[in-house]
């Protein structure tokens, strides 16, 4: 198992390497002159004594294969940029917004895995009822309703008619304010999940094993939760990967509508002020997340099925 | 019960519907007050430096103007410099050389004491050959800032530090707006000792020796600042500002109505609601902001090298309709290109009515004639179609442009709009790439800098340059020249407003409206300005809460 997380940690390089350069060049290739933004927000009176000055000073006076290997020369020793923007830098800037999106991620995964795994574990059990019919109904509303609207919708009901919630920011990380953006977010993948638990669930019913352990006389809750659960979980738990580097690094549609100071907003926001090295510092941020989770995830398969071996 | 009993019952009854049942106003009668939070939206995001030479920035300038102090500073309304700082100064006859006398006393808010070498610290550090500040052009014309620019120089002999509390400052030459630009962000003075301690994260931790102090500033969430209690112009009313990141505009507006924003500037699709709101219709601070929004020809290009044609499509277009339909009145008509609360402006100028009647024959004058789909033909049988750039913005974006195509389809001029990203147009604009685009300019608070984008001089070199239009007037050149140099205030004004009526005429662009800013504001506040630099930056010592009003409306 060793050696498969330092081999997984390894392979992160190449990986980086590849998603840093091609994001330089599509940030190099887009129209929009970062130094006009510097000098400038409003874009309308630019100095050419100071824009001049500004290149120089950013190093974007040089040719472009140059400023790529300097780039990369300060990955590889930890140092990811100054900001454009803030004239701070990158790796502090991301490290800021973090602890905001680790919450809102964590909790919202809290959300989405209580109501997807029970509903989709419930639905399972009675398929083919009433509350097997009336999960998936609730799971399709879910992926359909767009996380905006829900948003405001909740904002409007438990912000201003009935105010028993903050509307929106982040509140130095108090509970109350997560409550809202974190259900919003959780919600739609609480939608997916319950759906490809029942599915997995309703697979690993059928197999003989579990057949078996119904014969031996034991007690639906123990064939069900101690049998067949962990299982029908393998797949259901990919999925939870995925969507959780998701939430933790591009909830920017739930961080924009409440307020909340995330890393996906801090992402587009980057994007839409051309600040380059804070671009490039997010991205590669979002590549080691998603290696993190991927080796977790992967961690996380060998509990649950010991028939999988690494490194072996 | 007995009868005196209810009696008593229902005259306290009466008593408390007749005191508790209306709703408060403010009155005369009060006073302002001490005490109190102020919380409200940035709108635009987060600040991306408190530092005030980047206070270029609307996100950074409308909490750090509470923070920091200049040696002058703009009243924001009347748009006059006044003292700040410096009590009094003196300009010599020629116009060159500004003696400031700073007054004593002043600490920063690390309690040292404020010293006029303090501002030519402050000042070198704008200047400063690695400084990004873009208020350099602010200190160009002092005398040795070239040099010290380039690294040929240790300091800028310009600025001299006579005593403790008198400064100097010498220009090369005379410069109308000099203390118009000191009253900006890199006018302000910061003290040594804290810059040198906190290097680049200065810009986190400011220091000034404002009416407030900074607290906190999380970062995309919420700046603080307090109340200076030692401030030098007298404590401010309030306790406590805090500015809260608030981008999204139903978000914004959601928290309002919850009275968690105690005001906000309003953003078009709310101005109709709170207008027309049975409480906040009372609470409204409207202002004409110093923003113009145009459709802009490209001058040297074909069809707009022709006057008529520029003239004929203002003639051709209602922009009266527009405002009142497309933006629900939340934008002044224009006329010309300086907004009403700037001085200069002209209530006499006669702009371009809706004629589009007149604009045919403008057109026709030109050498054009429909075509066999109604689109007009020149002479060499090129159709009068042209694209035009724009954003997706809600007032001077895509949806003014599809009214205005209809306006010119009735006229046959054909309008194909390109859509794309603010900075991406802003490029094509500078490079001189573009036939026609619709944007907003303005924000300089001199009539001379509004109007000097008209000069040939101004065409952009190198990206840079604020005709973009390359618009050329010999006329027009004169009389802002003329302007630049005269000392005399109501000299000046003549001069750009002669320059303007030509421009007008000349119509380099469609003038489209200037905008109105709004703030709606909880019945409590009080003290909010029309402020037309930009409605965003008020003055909030001066701003205080009816604890009264307050208890009564919560």
């Amino acid at each position: 198992m060793h050696k498969y997380i330092i081999r997984k940690i390894l392979h992160t390089i190449p990986i980086i390497l590849g998603i840093t350069s091609i994001t330089f060049i599509l940030m190099n290739v887009v129209p929009g002159d970062p130094v006009a933004y510097l000098v400038d927000e409003r874009l309308q009176e630019i100095d050419p004594l100071v824009a001049a000055n500004v290149r120089k000073q950013w190093g974007l006076d040089k040719p472009l294969y140059l400023q790529y290997f300097y780039y990369i020369a300060n990955v590889t020793r930890g140092n990811l940029g100054i900001s454009f923007r803030y004239n701070q830098d990158v790796l502090k800037i991301i490290l800021e917004r973090l602890p905001a999106s680790t919450q809102l991620a964590l909790a919202s995964m809290f959300v989405a895995v209580l109501i997807g795994t029970v509903s989709g574990i419930i639905a399972a059990i009675k398929q083919n009822s009433s509350i097997d019919t009336g999960s998936m109904v609730v799971a399709l509303a879910g992926v359909s309703m767009p996380s905006f609207w829900q948003g405001l919708m909740m904002m409007w009901v438990f912000g201003v008619l009935w105010p028993i919630l903050p509307p929106s920011g982040y509140g130095g990380g108090s509970f109350k304010y997560l409550i809202m953006p974190s259900i919003t977010l959780g919600t739609g993948i609480a939608a997916l999940i319950a759906r490809m638990t029942r599915s997995s669930m309703l697979n690993v019913v059928r197999q003989e094993y579990v057949t078996t352990a119904r014969a031996k006389g034991l007690s639906e809750k123990v064939v069900i939760f101690k049998h067949a659960l962990k299982n029908a979980l393998i797949p259901v738990v990919t999925v939870i990967g995925v969507q959780m580097g998701g939430v933790l690094t591009g909830a920017v549609i739930t961080e924009t509508v409440f307020n909340w100071p995330g890393v996906g907003r801090l992402l587009v926001d980057s994007l839409n002020q051309r600040d380059t090295p804070l671009v490039q510092g997010c991205v590669i941020f979002i590549a080691v997340i998603f290696v993190a989770i991927n080796t977790i995830v992967d961690i996380i398969y060998v509990y649950l099925d010991p028939r999988i071996r690494y490194g072996e | 019960m007995s009868l005196k009993r209810w009696r008593w019952f229902i005259g306290i009854a009466a008593a408390a519907i007749l005191l508790g049942g209306g709703t408060a106003v403010l009155t005369e009668e009060m006073k302002p007050e001490y005490g109190g939070t102020i919380t409200r939206p940035m709108i635009y995001g987060d600040a991306v430096s408190l530092d005030p030479m980047f206070r270029y920035r609307v996100t950074t300038a409308m909490s750090m103007m509470n923070v920091f102090d200049g040696l002058v500073e703009l009243d924001y309304v009347k748009l006059v410099v006044e003292p700040d700082l410096a009590h009094k100064w003196d300009i010599s006859e020629d116009g060159k050389v500004y003696t400031f006398y700073i007054r004593k006393g002043v600490k920063f808010h690390n309690g040292r004491e404020l010293k006029a070498s303090d501002f030519k610290y402050s000042f070198e550090r704008v200047m400063h050959p690695e400084s990004q500040s873009p208020f350099r052009r602010t200190f160009n014309g002092v005398v040795g800032a070239k040099e010290y620019q380039e690294g040929k120089a240790s300091e800028i002999k310009g600025i001299e530090v006579l005593d403790d509390y008198t400064l100097r400052m010498t220009l090369t030459e005379w410069d109308p707006v000099f203390l118009h630009n000191l009253t900006d962000g890199g006018g302000q003075v910061v003290p040594r000792e804290e810059v040198e301690k906190w290097g680049r994260e200065f810009a986190e931790h400011p220091v000034g020796t404002g009416p407030f102090k900074f607290v906190s500033w999380k970062k995309d969430d919420s700046i603080v600042i307090e109340a200076n209690k030692d401030y030098w112009g007298g404590r401010p009313y309030l306790d406590r500002i805090i500015y809260r990141v608030s981008k999204e505009a139903a978000t914004t507006e959601a928290e309002f109505d919850a009275k968690n924003f105690d005001f906000m500037v309003m953003r078009d699709p709310m101005y109709r609601k709170y207008t027309n709101h049975p409480l906040y219709k009372n609470h409204i601070v409207p202002v004409p902001e110093l923003w113009t929004r145009r459709i802009g020809f490209h001058n040297q290009k074909w069809p707009w090298t022709d006057k008529r044609v520029r003239q004929a499509v203002n003639h051709a277009i209602d922009n009266q309709a527009i405002v009142k339909h497309l933006l629900h009145d939340k934008a002044y008509p224009a006329k010309g290109f300086i907004p009403p609360t700037l001085a200069g402006y002209n209530p006499n100028l006669e702009g371009y009515r809706y004629d589009p009647e007149r604009a045919k024959q403008l057109l026709v004058e030109a050498g054009f004639k429909p075509g066999s789909d109604g689109i007009l033909v020149n002479n060499e049988g090129r159709r009068f179609e042209v694209e035009i750039l724009t954003t997706n913005h809600s007032a001077w974006g895509l949806p003014a442009v599809e009214a205005v195509q209809t306006y010119l389809k009735k006229v046959g001029i054909g309008l194909k709009p390109q859509l794309m990203e603010g900075s991406v147009l802003g490029d094509k604009v500078r490079e001189g790439d573009y036939s026609s685009f619709i944007g907003s300019t303005g924000g300089n608070i001199h009539p001379y800098s509004y109007l000097l984008r008209f000069h040939s001089s101004e065409w952009p070199v190198k990206g840079a340059g604020a005709n973009v239009y390359r618009y050329k007037n010999e006329k027009v050149d004169q009389l802002l020249s003329q302007a630049e140099v005269t000392k005399n205030w109501d000299e000046m004004v003549r001069f750009l407003q002669e320059a303007e009526k030509i421009i007008v005429d000349d119509a380099p662009m469609w003038f489209y409206n200037y905008n109105k800013a709004v703030i709606v504001h909880q019945p409590w506040v009080v003290g909010l300005k029309s402020v037309p630099v930009d409605i965003d930056l008020q003055r909030i010592e001066k701003v205080w809460i009816s604890q009264k009003l307050k208890k009564e409306h919560l």
